[in-house]
């Protein structure tokens, strides 16, 4: 009998997460011939990945951003087009292309950089590309508590340079923080205690800005109070799994119930829009 | 990321947004260069990583069904003009990755056995023929799909389950050869 058919059943349960055991009882007669080649099969899928360079992918953006320029030479310009007009993308990209040029002086001027700034797109750029080369789920919860700090110092530099507040920026700080807390069940115990802990204290300082840009009556006030209570509401919710907290402004300072939970439950439970 | 998220991103990034290009390049480089160190010689596999994002960049435009299968397929032809160039019909892959995992056999006895046994098996991959490597590195270490596999190598699933039988037990030989010539 063939048993590439078998072979493959096998493989699709193994995948499924059913130990080799379990995927071979229904090929009981095939079993000594298959065995060896799943156990090849699982081997493979715990090959190591390769170190991925930050400079590598930095040359590869690099040439995405030389590839878009050329692109967009090729194309019939209108005259006398200026660099301001161009695409974002074109723009984004060859300061990528430069930033690889001329070194990580650039990204790390971008650090600083506001919404409205050339080098902005840049710094999201790192941001992302950070992102993304780190592979551990609690080095990434607390990458995007940075990113979602980040966001609340730039609404808050926007607001004082312009007078009105970015909602979007305020919706980013609000979905980083919430995506990072998410990952709190995936984490160790003490890992997962310290990140919403971290999360908590974030969001009642955003509660607390967002007060401020409330106060000052301006035209997204409205939206901003939208997302003052979303601060509210989530610290209370991420307090849940908190013990108590003495002098927290608005947090339970009584163990709540849920204290010892399921932490799955519990993410269920987050509030949203 | 869900397949939601991922339309989501190919949307933007047709569109020329920035952040979703960038956010796709970081997110697909770690898999591509992954897949090149299995296809080609490890010095070669960052540069031919960048081209397949060029490739992908101009295009994305006419990218339709599954990104994944789409992005490997592209990689795979870049492998193709890369060997038809360099007038290689093969090359052996995984020289450095083996000279890495050599050097951390030598630093760590520890672990020795656990680095030799992957020596081993990067070894017998890289002994496969061309077609089988192709096949275990999608499979398996890419982690795709038969439906996703078939449509990179242009194959019928039927033909996929019959490579795939053949190689793992290329594999299985391969190694087994290893073994006795180790004397275990």
């Amino acid at each position: 009998m063939e048993r590439e058919q078998p072979l493959d059943a096998c493989l699709d349960r193994v995948r499924g997460g059913q130990t080799i055991d379990d995927a071979l009882a229904e090929h009981a007669a095939d079993g000594e011939a298959l065995r060896p080649l799943l156990d090849i099969a699982t081997r493979l899928e715990s090959l190591p990945d390769p170190n991925v360079s930050l400079a590598g992918l930095m040359n590869t953006l690099g040439r995405l951003g030389s590839q878009t320029l050329a692109t967009s030479r090729a194309e019939p310009a209108p005259p006398k087009v200026r660099w301001f007009s161009r695409p974002v993308w074109t723009r984004a990209a060859a300061i990528v292309l430069v930033m690889f040029l001329i070194g990580w002086g650039t990204v790390n001027a971008s650090a600083n950089a506001m919404p409205g700034d050339f080098l902005y797109p840049v710094k999201l750029f790192t941001e992302r590309a950070r992102f993304f080369l780190t592979l551990n789920t609690e080095d990434q919860a607390e990458l995007r508590i940075v990113f979602s700090s980040r966001r609340l110092r730039e609404a808050v530099a926007q607001q004082q340079r312009t007078g009105e507040v970015d909602p979007q920026l305020l919706k980013d700080m609000l979905e980083e923080a919430r995506l990072a807390v998410l990952t709190a069940p995936e984490l160790p115990e003490r890992g997962r205690q310290l990140l919403v802990s971290r999360a908590a204290y974030l969001t009642d300082y955003q509660y607390d800005a967002l007060g401020r840009f409330a106060d000052d009556g301006g035209s997204q006030s409205q939206i901003v109070e939208q997302y003052r209570d979303m601060c509210r509401d989530r610290s209370r919710w991420m307090r849940q799994m908190l013990g108590p907290v003495n002098g927290s402004s608005r947090g339970s300072t009584t163990e709540h119930p849920d204290r010892h939970g399921d932490w799955n439950s519990w993410r269920n439970r987050c509030p949203t829009w | 990321m869900n397949g939601d998220e991922l339309m989501g991103l190919l949307e933007r990034a047709r569109t020329g947004e920035a952040e979703a290009l960038t956010a796709l390049c970081a997110r697909y480089y770690p898999k591509v260069l992954k897949y090149m160190r299995y296809r080609v010689a490890a010095d070669l596999a960052e540069d031919l990583t960048s081209e397949v994002f060029v490739r992908v960049l101009k295009n994305l435009g006419e990218q339709r069904g599954s990104f994944p299968a789409w992005l490997f397929r592209i990689a795979e032809r870049v492998v193709v003009d890369h060997r038809r160039a360099a007038g290689a019909k093969k090359r052996t892959v995984m020289k450095t990755m083996t000279d890495q995992h050599e050097h951390q056999a030598e630093a760590k006895t520890d672990v020795a056995e656990t680095v030799a046994a992957k020596i081993d098996l990067e070894q017998a991959i890289g002994e496969l023929s061309d077609d089988q490597r192709q096949l275990v590195t999608l499979k398996f270490i890419e982690g795709l799909g038969n439906d996703d596999v078939s449509a990179i190598m242009d194959r019928s699933p039927g033909a996929i389950r019959v490579l795939q039988f053949r190689a793992l037990s290329a594999l299985r030989d391969l190694l087994t050869r290893k073994e006795v010539g180790y004397g275990t």
